[in-house]
């Protein structure tokens, strides 16, 4: 190989591994939904984790849950008015049908939608056969944020 | 109230639930009965017994236990089945002890509230598995005989025979003894406090928590030992305070009861059970008070006594409200003034709610200072409207703190009742003073300014806790943090707002304002209708709860205890009346969202400039306030029974050992013929602190009892 052509291949994947560099990263660890006495059973031990990337206004998204005390069903991207606040689902995600799996999914973003993100009040929800109004949610915050000092 | 006309009381109520009484058969008689009257009359026996202390006999509930009878029922379960009324009840109750009871006494109690509220009796049995939509039953209508009945059937009546017959508790002196060389507190003792002693709730007047005993250090405090150990009484919430003078530990237990003890020893000297007995979950009294010969509690039953020091015998005593009144906060003395607050001002009553000073030597009230403003008094026009009747709430759960400088005393006041403006029609009214910070002349009451942290607040996020003087220079400050958990800073001469620090996640509040300390609400709260739900982060546990602070003086570090969890709340419809209100909501608990479900945060910030100087965090939260020494040695202990010691000026934990139940109550430091000791308590009951962890930590195991006191000191 000249020594061109591996300046060229190191240029090349100098570009790829500078790619994520342009896009953010965000995550979440994925939290029982709110529940009471009647259905904590249900959720109480179910857990998962998410990671996000936003390339310009794409956002992607990909995790896992387990401890389900049923199968999963669906889930989606919602936003709410703040952190913490429940809110509309804005798309869906592709969950597998299991106890404990993973799940996947890619939205475009409005300009509305993308100040959310920013504004960590967008976040996914998993649901289950016995939790259909969501098993485990998780708010998304951007990568690295120092959660235990 | 004397001793013998309450004893007489006691009786009466004692009979009465002997007495025969027959159920009617009652309300909507269209539908099929689902339980049968003997399930009911069983059923009320339970309630009464595991229940009435919190949701209170006439089902009106009260602090954080919603209504069981009427609207708030209706509202809360009228569209959910009578099978998940059941699961809600037998797997969230008692507060404290979920599953305690057997499965037969649940479904009685089921039964009970189900009859309660105008289901029709049968003869079906209930159990467990039926399963109909509670409104296609029951109307909320609560009938008055079920709110005191009834005793059919032979085990009924068998249980109310046994209970009849069985012996009061203990009453009175139960044990008599002298205190010896016991020393008059004075007026300059509780303002320059002795190094080895801790006289009053937060050991000085300004509330720091802080020791100057230094004997046990960073570097040798890994060497503690059990020194001694004291059974206190079970049952009610115990979140004590031991107050040490002359060689003497004065310990408040649960149900009221008082003791001395030698504090080298543990050895009992005297102990007077003034009643009543408390019941489940509520009824813990935070601090006594010293002063001259006397000792003095509030109790909560909402009377304060004043006991002789030395012999423990009542000297003088005062009813401080209606019997629907409580009193856990405690009391200070102030310039021969007994200052006292007064809780359970949920319910709608005509004395509204108020703080109280009596002269310390004869017990005569001199002074009150309504928390609630009332109409036609300054601040009056901020309650909508609403007549003086239907201004609850705004109750004074913790003690004061007081600049003997300034001649002035700080007190925290708590939110409007019910809990949301929805409920309570108040609009957008800020209904002084709740969730204020109140400045008084401690001679007369007066008030000289407040400052109100969160007006017309609606999700049960108090801003009653401590308030912490520290001058910086010149500039003196009053430091608070309430739920929410924001710390502020106020000018404690003029009530000037001077800064607030978010110290935990919160989404109640979009903005506060950094010149005027002014909040502004999401907008869906202050849109906010009944039975709607609405996210509370912090919930009702609070960023910051009644584990109090301490303030680390040589560095002028504020080490405070934090809790991380949040709530989905919804606000109900409530009867506009005398009797009525409560806090009228329904709650479901979910984790902080960042926090990886870490629901203990332990912070310190430097007070001079706010700054967050070290912080941590922990599964379990905090149920025991901070106590810092001069040793650099900061303590405190958890839910989980965890109790440490921690390098104040990093915070990293240096000693920990575990107790038999949760750390609960108030540390605190004193000394004797040249040994320092650390004092705390294990302690079960209380609200929202002990009801979110026992929800969301599916993994830690607690026994059903546990107050007790330990003494630790380095090796002889």
């Amino acid at each position: 190989m000249s020594r061109s052509s591996r300046i060229l291949i190191c240029a090349v994947a100098a570009l790829l591994l500078a790619v994520p560099a342009f896009a953010a990263g965000y995550e979440a660890q994925l939290d029982p939904t709110p529940f009471d006495a009647t259905n904590r059973a249900d959720v109480i031990e179910s857990i998962g984790t998410v990671t996000a990337t936003l390339d310009g206004s794409t956002l992607t998204v990909r995790g896992t849950f387990s401890n389900f005390t049923s199968a999963a069903t669906g889930g989606s991207f919602r936003i709410g008015l703040a952190k913490g606040v429940p809110g509309d689902a804005i798309g869906s995600l592709t969950v597998e049908h299991a106890r404990q799996g993973a799940f996947s999914g890619t939205i475009k973003l409005t300009s509305g939608q993308m100040a959310a993100l920013k504004n960590e009040a967008l976040y996914v929800r998993i649901d289950s056969e016995k939790a259909p109004d969501g098993n485990v949610q998780g708010w998304l915050e951007a990568s690295g944020k120092d959660h235990v000092s | 109230m004397s001793r013998n006309t309450k004893f007489l009381a006691g009786a009466a109520g004692l009979a009465a639930l002997g007495a025969a009484y027959v159920l009617t058969p009652h309300a909507f008689a269209q539908a099929p009965g689902i339980y049968n009257l003997e399930q009911a009359t069983n059923g009320h026996s339970a309630y009464v017994a595991s229940c009435g202390g919190c949701h209170r006999a006439n089902l009106a509930g009260g602090g954080d236990a919603p209504a069981l009878g009427g609207s708030g029922f209706m509202s809360s379960f009228g569209n959910r089945s009578t099978k998940d009324l059941y699961n809600f009840i037998a797997k969230s109750m008692p507060a404290g002890a979920p599953g305690s009871l057997s499965e037969t006494q649940y479904t009685n109690i089921t039964a009970y509230l189900l009859y309660a509220n105008g289901a029709k009796a049968g003869s079906a049995q209930f159990s467990k598995d039926t399963n109909v939509k509670v409104s296609s039953v029951a109307d909320g209508k609560v009938l008055a005989e079920a709110i005191a009945p009834p005793s059919l059937g032979k085990m009924a009546a068998a249980e109310a025979r046994a209970r009849a017959e069985a012996p009061p508790p203990a009453h009175g002196l139960t044990v008599t003894g002298t205190v010896k060389n016991y020393v008059d507190v004075t007026d300059d003792m509780l303002v320059h406090p002795v190094d080895g002693e801790w006289l009053m709730y937060r050991r000085n007047y300004q509330g720091w928590s802080y020791s100057p005993l230094k004997q046990i250090t960073t570097e040798n405090v890994k060497g503690l030992t059990l020194k001694w150990a004291w059974n206190m009484n079970e049952g009610g919430a115990s979140q004590v305070t031991p107050i040490v003078h002359a060689g003497v530990m004065f310990l408040s237990n649960t149900s009221n009861t008082v003791q001395a003890l030698d504090a080298r020893t543990g050895e009992l000297i005297w102990e007077n059970r003034i009643g009543p007995v408390s019941k489940i979950a509520y009824g813990g009294t935070r601090s006594l008070a010293v002063y001259h010969d006397k000792v003095y509690v509030a109790t909560t039953d909402a009377m304060i006594h004043a006991l002789d020091a030395r012999t423990g015998k009542i000297v003088w005593e005062q009813p401080l409200g209606n019997p629907n009144n409580s009193n856990t906060g405690g009391v200070m003395v102030m310039r021969g003034k007994v200052l006292t607050g007064l809780t359970g001002c949920d319910n709608y009553s005509e004395n509204n709610c108020y703080i109280s000073g009596f002269d310390a030597d004869t017990g005569k009230p001199a002074w009150r200072f309504h928390t609630t403003a009332l109409e036609g008094e300054p601040g009056g026009d901020t309650w909508n409207g609403l007549p003086n009747l239907l201004r609850g709430g705004a109750d004074t759960w913790i003690a004061g703190t007081y600049d003997p400088d300034l001649n002035t005393t700080y007190w925290g006041v708590a939110q409007t009742k019910p809990w949301f403006r929805a409920s309570r029609k108040s609009g957008n009214a800020s209904t002084l003073y709740s969730s204020s910070t109140l400045a008084l002349n401690p001679d007369d009451g007066k008030l000289k300014w407040y400052f109100q942290h969160a007006p017309g607040e609606s999700l049960d996020l108090d801003e009653v806790f401590e308030r912490v003087l520290i001058n910086h220079g010149d500039q003196k400050t009053v430091m608070t943090i309430g739920k929410p958990g924001i710390l502020w800073k106020l000018d404690r001469v003029t009530g000037k707002f001077l800064a607030a620090k978010e110290t935990v996640f919160q989404n109640v509040f979009d903005k506060i304002d950094p010149k005027t300390g002014a909040v502004t609400y999401r907008k869906d709260i202050l849109n906010q209708k009944t039975d709607q739900w609405f996210s509370s982060c912090p919930g009702p546990e609070g960023g910051h709860d009644w584990q109090a602070t301490s303030y680390y003086q040589p560095d002028d570090l504020l080490i405070i205890p934090l809790s991380q969890s949040c709530v989905m709340i919804q606000g109900h419809e409530v009867d506009m009346k005398l009797g009525g209100g409560g806090t009228a909501a329904s709650q479901k608990f979910f984790f902080m969202p960042g926090t990886h479900q870490n629901m203990g945060k332990l912070v310190a910030y430097r007070t001079s400039d706010m700054k967050e100087m070290w912080s941590w965090q922990q599964r379990s939260p905090f149920l025991s306030a901070v106590l810092s020494t001069a040793g650099g040695v900061a303590f405190v202990g958890d839910f989980d029974r965890s109790f440490k010691a921690i390098d104040a000026k990093t915070g990293k934990i240096i000693w920990q050992t575990r107790l038999g139940n949760t750390v609960q109550g108030y540390p605190v430091s004193f000394s004797l013929d040249g040994k320092q000791y650390i004092a705390v308590a294990s302690g079960l009951g209380g609200g929202s602190p002990q009801q979110k962890p026992t929800m969301l930590l599916n993994e830690v195991h607690r026994a059903s009892t546990g107050h007790q006191l330990y003494v630790f000191a380095l090796p002889d």
